[in-house]
């Protein structure tokens, strides 16, 4: 499984998709973070000002919203159908899947890697946009990160938008026919709930739990285990069922 | 890959170099500040002086603070360029005018050019007030307010937002079935609010209503000085807390036992900030308990009330020396004045002047056309007198010339420039600059203003509720607000007994050890199929 996610974060093609989600999703963010504008108060003492500001920019660490959204869906779908169906299309797979491996194995494989470039993608590009943007302040992306615990659930939160989006559209490529299905498939599906304003499904919940756990909750091991509680169903669990169902299809389907 | 480390460490060096600011104007060319305001008001220049309005000054560029106080106060903090006229135009009735409302006792109208008090929407992906509705709590989202007392927000929906008060009992809605969420509020400075379900409680804090209305909509609101970045904006409803006198030894049975407050101090005033840009307008309301109050501010009116311009300025020379030499001078052609030591070169529009120098009990005054090419000044000092007759309204106000009583009538002085202060308890305090010029008779009637009802009962309100810190107010309210951090609303005495049957922070957790076992399952039943096809 090593050596093929070794292919997998190898291949131009991959690299490619990688670099587009990296630079929009890095230009995204950058204009996103000075949209916000200046955030002080009009009162208050020093230390409320510093450990307020903290706390409202660790908030406004770079998230999804919907323009973000939209290209973190279209990097994941691209990679995830270029990865699990292109090679099928091309019937490169065959003597992918004639290695002594079991299909499911190989597909797994590929999950893990598209979940690592999505990843990297997303959280690389976000980081650095944070600190072009607001490194010149003295502690406080420190306080933000850690003083506040928010990295702990802001970690957690990319880990499960990228699980979603790579679990829906390994789901669809292992149900489509050919890659520009697998495509077309998973960015509907991907971007329905936005579309339709679906509150109860990613990215919504996640963004919801989210925010909801770091202003509700005082103590950092209470944010973590809130969002985790709060986005548990439609952001862990189905997530989940749908890369488990998308192994198992693997292993029923045809690899051409 | 040698190549991208060095492209790599290359912008990373770029993020290093600091931005270079504009180190501004070369000194020594003054600035020109005006202020135009009707006659009969006094213009504080912080660190400068006061001046009866109008005024004009040629001061060292940078930014300096212009503070009108009356019933209307206005703050204009703006920055004076070299070679260039700032006009500040002040109207305070025409501010009194664009507030409206019920129980508002003063008006603070602030412009800072460095400052945009306007905190943009984000459009976050969420709805900041969908919160589920049923049971008690509901969303908190944070409001900076430490002034008099930590407050934090507590929203049930969108129109039942409840500002929350620390160290209270509080009745904050009702859950599903129609009982009321009593709670014991704590809050934490920086750090968010905790609600602690509470019975058999003896007082709740009493609720009145604000509703904030804006002309345009969409102004971000500020409530006691602190804001909450995603939520307010006009117009917003809050039930704020209205206590009209201290409440002492109330008590209610906690989580942890009984929580006694041995006194909940008065809160009966709120500040209401509505911003916009540059614009600041802060109004004090008075508040009762079970009332509903409005406030709605016409931005578009205080923004043709407050203006600043700018206009370049061409400048020629004035060189003005004297015998003997380092004596003060002023040049004033009525509005406005520029002061220095001789032998000083003034750079002023050409016009009309007249020149005063005064050192010790010696003066002399010159008057000169300022055209061309400018124009060089000498002056002879001699001894000479000034008068200065007062007139006072209150009579049994104090009068300070430069710090020091004098009574109201004719005073015979030395020529040169003054610093006038009347003063009366229960008014508000006028402080301004007099210039005397040699032989010159100068009558001068100040009449000072009551102070509004909030400050002359000391009642407590931030004194400084905005971003004017270097403001030094001539009349702080000798309210009985205590410093903030540290200063809760109350204190509690430690949990006593009758720990009540609630239930358990581990069985809170439990749904999500279900919910973790249940993805285990998932991911072991996936797993199982995997391996048990062939």
């Amino acid at each position: 499984m090593k050596i093929q996610m070794k292919w997998e974060l190898e291949d131009p093609y991959n690299l490619i998709v990688f670099m587009f989600g990296f630079i929009m999703l890095g230009i995204t963010f950058f204009s996103g973070l000075t949209r916000n504008d200046v955030v002080f108060m009009v009162s208050g003492p020093d230390e409320i000002i510093v450990s307020e500001s903290a706390k409202t920019l660790g908030l406004t660490l770079p998230r999804l919203g919907t323009e973000e959204y939209t290209i973190f869906a279209l990097t994941g779908a691209l990679l995830v159908s270029l990865m699990m169906r292109y090679d099928r299309d091309t019937r490169v797979a065959k003597s992918v899947y004639s290695l002594p491996v079991r299909n499911y194995s190989v597909v797994l494989s590929k999950a893990l890697s598209a979940m690592v470039l999505l990843f990297l993608a997303s959280l690389l590009p976000a980081f650095l946009a944070f600190v072009y943007i607001h490194g010149d302040i003295p502690d406080l992306i420190g306080r933000a990160l850690f003083g506040e615990g928010f990295l702990a659930g802001y970690l957690i939160y990319w880990a499960m938008m990228v699980l979603y989006v790579v679990s829906v559209s390994a789901l669809v490529a292992m149900l489509s026919p050919n890659t520009f299905a697998s495509l077309l498939g998973s960015i509907t599906l991907l971007y329905a709930p936005l579309v339709l304003k679906l509150r109860s499904l990613p990215p919504a919940v996640i963004n919801e739990a989210f925010f909801k756990a770091y202003t509700t909750q005082f103590y950092p091991a209470d944010r973590v285990v809130t969002f985790l509680d709060g986005s548990f169903y439609t952001g862990l669990l189905l997530p989940v069922v749908m890369l488990g169902v998308a192994l198992i299809l693997s292993e029923w389907r045809d690899v051409s | 890959m040698r190549w991208n480390a060095l492209l790599f460490a290359f912008l990373v060096a770029g993020l290093l170099i600091p931005p270079e600011y504009s180190s501004g104007e070369a000194m020594g060319e003054p600035g020109y500040l005006f202020v135009e305001a009707p006659s009969g008001l006094v213009a504080d220049i912080v660190g400068v002086g006061s001046y009866a309005t109008p005024v004009g000054l040629a001061l060292p560029p940078g930014n300096y603070t212009v503070r009108i106080t009356g019933n209307v106060t206005v703050i204009v903090q703006v920055s004076v360029v070299a070679e260039t006229s700032t006009i500040v135009r002040v109207d305070p009735n025409a501010v009194r005018d664009a507030v409206s409302g019920d129980g508002i006792v003063s008006i603070k109208a602030i412009f800072n050019e460095s400052a945009n008090y306007s905190q943009e929407k984000l459009h976050p992906p969420f709805d900041p007030f969908a919160v589920p509705s049923g049971g008690c709590g509901g969303a908190s989202v944070y409001i900076n307010i430490s002034k008099p007392y930590p407050m934090d927000v507590e929203i049930l929906g969108r129109n039942r937002v409840y500002i929350t008060l620390n160290g209270t009992f509080m009745h904050i809605g009702d859950d599903s079935d129609g009982n009321p969420c009593m709670f014991y509020v704590g809050i934490f400075p920086g750090g968010g609010s905790r609600l602690e379900s509470i019975r058999n409680v003896t007082y709740t804090v009493p609720w009145a209503r604000l509703e904030i209305n804006s002309t345009p909509d969409d102004l971000t609101i500020y409530l006691n000085g602190g804001h909450n970045r995603y939520i307010f904006y006009t117009p917003m409803d809050f039930y704020v807390p209205a206590i009209p006198h201290d409440v002492y030894n109330v008590t209610a049975v906690g989580y942890y036992g009984t929580i006694r407050i041995p006194v909940i101090h008065r809160l009966d005033t709120h500040t209401v900030g509505i911003a916009d840009g540059h614009y600041l307008v802060e109004s004090v309301v008075k508040v009762a308990p079970n009332e509903t109050y409005h406030v709605n501010v016409n931005m578009e009116k205080i923004k043709s009330a407050l203006t600043v311009e700018r206009k370049a300025v061409e400048t020629v020379p004035l060189e003005v020396r004297s015998e003997p030499s380092n004596a003060s001078v002023v040049v004033t052609d009525g509005v406005l004045r520029a002061f220095a030591n001789t032998p000083a070169t003034f750079l002023l529009p050409r016009g009309n002047y007249t020149i005063i120098a005064f050192k010790n009990n010696l003066s002399a005054q010159k008057s000169v056309v300022l055209g061309g090419e400018g124009a060089k000044v000498f002056l002879r000092l001699i001894p000479a007198n000034a008068t200065l007759s007062l007139a006072v309204q209150p009579e049994n106000a104090t009068v300070l010339l430069n710090g020091e009583e004098v009574e109201v009538g004719n005073l015979t002085l030395s020529p040169g420039r003054y610093n006038l202060t009347v003063k009366a308890p229960g008014y508000i305090t006028k402080s301004l600059e007099v210039i005397l010029a040699p032989n010159e008779f100068k009558s001068i009637e100040v009449s000072l203003e009551r102070k509004s009802v909030v400050e002359d009962k000391g009642i407590a309100i931030s004194p400084s509720q905005s971003k004017t810190d270097d403001i030094k107010l001539e009349e702080t309210p000798g309210n009985e607000q205590k410093g903030v951090f540290n200063d809760t609303q109350t204190f509690t005495t430690s949990p006593t007994e009758n720990i009540p049957n609630s239930p358990s922070p581990k069985e809170d957790s439990r749904p999500f050890v279900i919910k973790i076992s249940l993805l285990m399952v998932t991911i072991g039943a996936i797993y199982i199929a995997l391996r048990t096809r062939r």
